[in-house]
């Protein structure tokens, strides 16, 4: 009955331990020393894993046919398989080219400053988070509460900093409330997250305002550019509940981000000085920048 | 004591880590393989129900502080904790078929899912999405009973090494 005690003792220890940290950090919002903890273990296994990860499919050409020289076949075979390994990872490149155009020309067209990272690890459902993990971290100048978006508009914001990793709250999470500004009307509104993949709800100030379907969203922009920065695309409205003067009007969003295949992302480390309003929508005419006077 | 102390160290860190790097990123219906859980069981089936404890509470805990974890720290901790003891506690060391460990696992998985969920909702969490919660129910007791064919026997297999054969 002496290891039964001890059982005890040391359940006992655990679960007031457990309760501890769940008091200690449910009203937290950016994590306290231990997430650093779990920063620095984790961050570096994480850099490693994604690079084993990451560049799987395309691999499993065939070794073992090569040496026979005398089926002419097979080594035709062997070639074909490798050179369609060669496509599909030229492929591969090419969509990330891709990528790093599109967050370019967001870039340009807001003139955001960025920096580059890539997706390195997603959070379980389990847990109900809509969270990842981000390969660029304080070393490469981000902070919480910074604006993430990819090429196609608003991806969340950088929740918690590591040295080389960082995590980002998706806009998708169920915690995520910014502002919005329906582009063109500059009705603005609360958009939050659903926690469901591709819908967003928009809670429009102006219970009189016309919000048409079909509409885009950007940010309206945080004090400081931080955690938002004005002018991200992040929608278009799909649906308005509710008619014109009823108080509690939602319009519900899908965002232009698919956040099933996020791989390229950019934290925005400096506000653009001016407020790029509609410009950076997807088709809208680019500024023209502004000429020394 | 230090072996044991080392094989639990391990299995948590490749566990977290495959879970958030592998199995999150691949296109699977409802639920995340939770391996983290399998393996609690796992090493509780191996060890017994004070290893298992405290397996589940450093493998719940890293799952809390890993990135990109952003809940509470310790819900997991104390969940994992827990299905570690009564894991531990039902198997008996001497005779276990391996379709009851499987089931375990699988048991252990939806169930870690259902109590964490109810802990999130009572600290106040605005996540916890209760529609969908058959189907995550469903699929992570589907995907803990294949992770658990293979990582319950390689835990039995790697816990045995170093110690003297068993005598039947």
């Amino acid at each position: 009955m002496k290891g039964f005690r001890r059982l005890r003792v040391i359940i006992a220890v655990l679960v007031l331990t457990c309760v501890t940290l769940i008091v200690l950090t449910v009203r937290e919002d950016s994590g306290g020393p231990l997430r650093g903890v779990g920063n620095a273990i984790f961050g570096p296994l994480e850099r490693g894993a994604s690079a084993i990860f990451t560049p799987i499919g395309g691999f499993f050409s065939d070794l073992g046919t090569w040496r026979d020289s005398v089926d002419r076949v097979k080594a035709l075979e062997a070639e074909n398989e490798k050179l369609k390994a060669l496509v599909e990872t030229s492929a591969e490149d090419r969509a990330r080219v891709a990528e790093l155009d599109a967050l370019l020309k967001l870039s340009a067209a807001g003139q955001y400053r960025m920096v580059p990272a890539q997706v390195i690890a997603i959070g379980p459902t389990q847990d109900f988070a809509w969270t990842v993990t981000i390969d660029a971290g304080s070393r490469d100048g981000l902070g919480v509460d910074m604006t993430v978006v990819n090429g196609s508009g608003l991806v969340g914001r950088v929740v918690s900093v590591g040295e080389g990793t960082a995590t980002v709250a998706l806009m998708i999470d169920a915690t995520t409330s910014l502002g919005g500004r329906i582009a063109q009307s500059q009705e603005i509104g609360i958009v939050s997250g659903t926690g469901a993949q591709y819908e967003l709800q928009m809670q429009i100030l102006d219970p009189l305002a016309p919000v048409d379907v079909g509409t885009a969203v950007v940010t309206f922009g945080s004090e400081g550019g931080r955690p938002y920065v004005p002018g991200v695309p992040i929608g278009v409205v799909t649906e308005v509940k509710g008619a014109p003067g009823q108080l509690a009007r939602i319009a519900i969003l899908r965002p232009y981000v698919d956040m099933s295949t996020l791989d390229l992302v950019g934290v925005i480390t400096e506000p653009p000085r001016v407020d790029p309003r509609d410009s950076v929508l997807p088709g809208a005419a680019p500024v023209p920048s502004p000429s020394p006077s | 004591m230090i072996r044991k102390g080392a094989l639990v160290a391990l299995f948590v860190l490749a566990g977290v880590t495959l879970e958030v790097c592998l199995f999150a990123r691949i296109p699977l219906p409802g639920a995340t393989p939770d391996l983290v859980a399998v393996i609690v069981v796992s090493l509780a089936l191996a060890f017994g129900s004070r290893t298992g404890a405290l397996a589940g509470f450093f493998g719940g805990l890293a799952i809390d502080i890993a990135p990109p974890a952003d809940s509470p720290i310790g819900v997991s901790a104390l969940v994992l904790c827990v299905a570690g003891l009564l894991v531990g506690l039902a198997s008996d060391p001497g005779g276990r078929s391996a379709l009851a460990s499987i089931g375990l696992a699988a048991g252990a998985c939806a169930a870690t899912l259902l109590v964490s969920a109810i802990v999130l909702g009572l600290v106040g969490s605005p996540r916890v999405e209760w529609a969908n919660m058959g189907v995550l129910l469903v699929t992570t007791a589907a995907y803990g009973a294949i992770l658990a064919a293979f990582v319950i026997p390689l835990t039995l297999r790697v816990s045995r090494i170093g110690q003297p054969p068993v005598r039947i």
